[in-house]
């Protein structure tokens, strides 16, 4: 057994350490300086075995004393609701009993499907039963000396009865080691199971009935008192000590591993397939859209007219609730004084708010991955297509075509603003309704080329339609984490809305100049 | 007219894939390209095709005595996984095509002529690429390869996944228009090589190599190609 965990644990451990190093290398410079060795490497692997060795203590540690944190901060919440700090202590435990239900609902433990598992037991051919008995083991190991340091702090800081803390410490073996005995029982019987949904249809009903009851209760001031809390571990510790002579006895340990560990992977192969499925399925197989276009326009006008469900349908959706929401915003306001000087205020100093709403309603990247999916993808292999002339014309049209999609939902929003500022009391700078006007069609504008743009430089994709490109990865994520954070500053109107102008002009000539001198060599699949 | 490859280099960080490789190919033949898994025919493949870019050397073609760069329009290439714009029907994807080429294509047919050259049934001419069976996206492909007249045409294991009905139009077509152009066929098989190609070329080591195939019995012929490529890891 021991040996079996070392195997599984030195195995576990090297793909970990792959994987960090793999991270590392797609890594925009790093990518180019470290050698494909990477993974002989020696000082690499240290580097690779520190890290691996941070994240296990991490998820060992850290997570654990993260969940006791936002159980203590919910407390917190809630004595505040009912304004009785007496109740803190039961509380906690309340809140404790029912995420520990809800958790060993969603992951046992025992049939784990990791991928180091299935390397293991699938490739490896390891004893399935040693395999899980002993990594089952060190998993609860791991989790009831976290959970005895946090009910000792507990214990003398909230005043919860010591016979409870203990059982508090073995209750979620025990509970976990109920169900394990159960899905090995239903496995015997012929029926499906499932790591992460022992209980079929009923699992995700009772997992908000855990919710519900979890939260609702002490928000009435109703928390389960310390003995009801008692006596429902100690039933759970009895079904757990049935649940444990069942693990004893199971002998298809290698059946069910085999099992779970190819459905795992059936979804994980579906879901890795799921975009480009679910991106060659919007195709509308309406027989009747033709075009009387030539050449690239043919294309270019086919291809909108077959994808109007994932292009030009949401685009609509988006136009008719910004409409709704600025018409019932200027009703409000023209009924409202409050509502209408809040509004002002916002509209004066909030516009960077609104480089995150036109970042989140912008269609581009939406737009450049079916483009590549049902359309690049296969054309790209064609050399006509890959002529520099002809891949700048299509980006011409394609252009165009996002640009003016774009503008529908940011027209309906500028023009939203400007009247909201006017039936909100107005400004003393009348420039200001021109730039709420302008600002949303210059941001639309900016999103628009800026996806295009970086899809034509970059062509992340390779012929399995996978990212492989760091660098835009890269730039996508510090897209969303710049207008995340303008989302939290205050800038006049004024000065935002210029600065907004200037540098979406200054973008779009620099990034169509790029493209025209670079795509020709960049816009190519990803070997 | 002759494909010319000169002192062709390729290195993945420090492997090299391709190792100064120099080689002639000759117009009106077929050429079966044979190599293990790993030895870089698609990789020598996509840097003729100019989808990846070489260390060191030249491609160039020649003709009549004078030597010209190769063009984009002079290679057609067929991938074993056929790549069609699933958006299109048949006949679209080819009136496109057709568009496109208008000012280069001479005695150009109608779409209808084109897809029984091809044995595309009339009643699949008008449906969604997305909904054509394996074969026929492959016919597709090869058809879209061929209207274009390359004067070299790659064709990287393009029959290991077809029917055998659709495999044995498709050599019967490669030999019917082999006149005039260079067609290098890249294939795992070594029967469907010695069945198809007028030459065998092996790439081996990072290298290419014509294997002589006269006076020797097929046996003879088939252990020498294994025992050549059984040098690659050695």
């Amino acid at each position: 057994m021991r040996n079996a965990f070392r195997i599984s644990f030195s195995l576990k451990n090297t793909y970990r350490v792959n994987s960090i190093l793999y991270a590392i290398k797609q890594l925009p410079i790093l990518k180019k300086v470290l050698p494909d060795r990477i993974y002989g490497m020696i000082g690499f692997k240290i580097v690779g075995q520190i890290l691996s060795w941070m994240w296990e203590v991490f998820s060992s540690i850290f997570l654990k004393a993260l969940y006791f944190g936002a159980l203590t901060a919910t407390t917190f919440a809630l004595v505040t609701v009912v304004d009785n700090i007496s109740l803190f202590g039961e509380i906690f435990m309340h809140l404790f009993l029912f995420g520990t239900l809800i958790g060993t609902m969603s992951n046992t433990y025992m049939l784990s499907t990791h991928r180091s598992k299935h390397y293991a037991v699938m490739l490896l051919n390891m004893n399935a039963k040693k395999y899980n008995i002993s990594n089952y083991i060190f998993e609860l190991s791991k989790l009831t000396l976290c959970y005895a340091v946090g009910f000792l702090i507990l214990h003398f800081t909230a005043g919860v009865p010591w016979w409870l803390c203990i059982l508090s410490v073995i209750f979620p073996v025990f509970i976990k080691s109920a169900v394990v005995g159960y899905l090995f029982s239903a496995f015997e019987k012929g029926k499906d199971v499932d790591n992460s949904n022992p209980f079929g249809k009923l699992t995700f009903p009772l997992v908000i009935l855990c919710v519900i009851l979890g939260v609702l209760l002490p928000g009435l001031s109703l928390p389960v008192p310390y003995i009801g809390v008692g006596v429902i571990m100690a039933a759970g510790v009895v079904l757990g000590i049935c649940g444990i002579v069942k693990i004893c006895k199971f002998n298809k340990h290698r059946e069910i591993s085999r099992y779970t560990l190819l459905k795992a992977e059936a979804v994980r192969a579906d879901s890795k397939q799921t975009v480009v499925k679910n991106t060659a399925k919007v195709i509308s197989a309406d027989t009747s859209i033709q075009s009387s276009k030539k050449g690239f326009e043919y294309l270019n006008e086919l291809f909108i007219k077959r994808h109007k469900k994932i292009l030009w349908k949401p685009v609509l959706i988006i136009t008719a609730v910004a409409f709704a929401i600025f018409v019932i915003a200027n009703i409000a306001s023209a009924f409202n004084t409050e509502t209408a000087e809040m509004f002002n205020s916002a509209l004066m100093n909030s516009l960077p708010y609104f480089l995150f709403v036109m970042y989140a309603i912008n269609r581009g990247m939406s737009y450049s991955q079916a483009l590549f999916i049902n359309c690049d993808h296969s054309l790209l292999t064609y050399s006509f297509y890959k002529k520099p002339k002809n891949i700048l014309k299509l980006f011409t049209l394609r252009l165009k075509e996002i640009v003016i999609m774009n503008l529908l939902p940011a027209f309906i929003i500028g023009v939203g603003m400007a009247a909201l500022l006017y039936v909100s009391g107005g400004t003393d700078t009348p420039v200001n309704y021109l730039l709420l006007l302008l600002t949303p069609m210059a941001m639309s504008i900016f999103f628009s080329v800026h996806n295009l743009t970086i899809y034509y430089l970059l062509q992340p994709y390779n012929s399995n339609t996978e990212v492989k490109s760091g660098t835009y990865s890269l730039i996508m994520g510090l897209t969303y984490a710049v207008c995340y954070i303008f989302m939290n500053i205050e800038i006049p109107t004024l000065y935002f809305g210029i600065a907004v102008l200037g540098f979406s002009i200054i973008y779009c000539l620099i990034a169509c100049l790029l493209v025209y001198k670079k795509a020709p060599d960049t816009f190519r699949i990803r070997a | 007219m002759k494909l010319k490859i000169e002192n062709l280099s390729k290195s993945f960080n420090k492997k090299e894939v391709l190792k100064n490789v120099s080689f002639t190919f000759e117009s009106g033949k077929i050429y079966g390209l044979l190599g293990r898994n790993g030895a870089g025919k698609t990789t020598l493949f996509n840097c003729l095709n100019k989808d990846m870019r070489f260390d060191t050397g030249s491609v160039y073609i020649e003709e009549s005595s004078s030597s010209r760069p190769v063009a984009a329009d002079d290679i057609g290439y067929v991938l074993s996984t056929p790549t069609v714009p699933e958006f299109l029907t048949g006949r679209e994807f080819l009136k496109f095509f057709l568009d496109i080429h208008q000012k280069k294509l001479k005695d150009v047919k109608s779409t209808d002529e084109y897809f029984d050259f091809m044995s595309i049934m009339p009643e699949d001419r008008d449906k969604l690429l997305k909904d054509y069976s394996h074969g026929m996206k492959n016919k597709m492909q090869m058809l879209i390869n061929i209207i274009a007249e390359p004067d070299i045409l790659l064709l990287d294991e393009p029959l290991t996944s077809l029917d055998v009905v659709v495999a044995e139009e498709m050599k019967e077509l490669l030999r019917n228009i082999k006149d005039g152009r260079i067609i290098i066929f890249s294939t795992h098989i070594m029967d469907l090589a010695l069945d198809l190609c007028d030459e065998i070329v092996l790439l081996h080591n990072g290298e290419l190599e014509l294997v002589d195939k006269e006076n020797l019995g097929s046996v003879e012929f088939k252990e020498k190609i294994i025992a050549a490529l059984r040098e690659d890891y050695q």
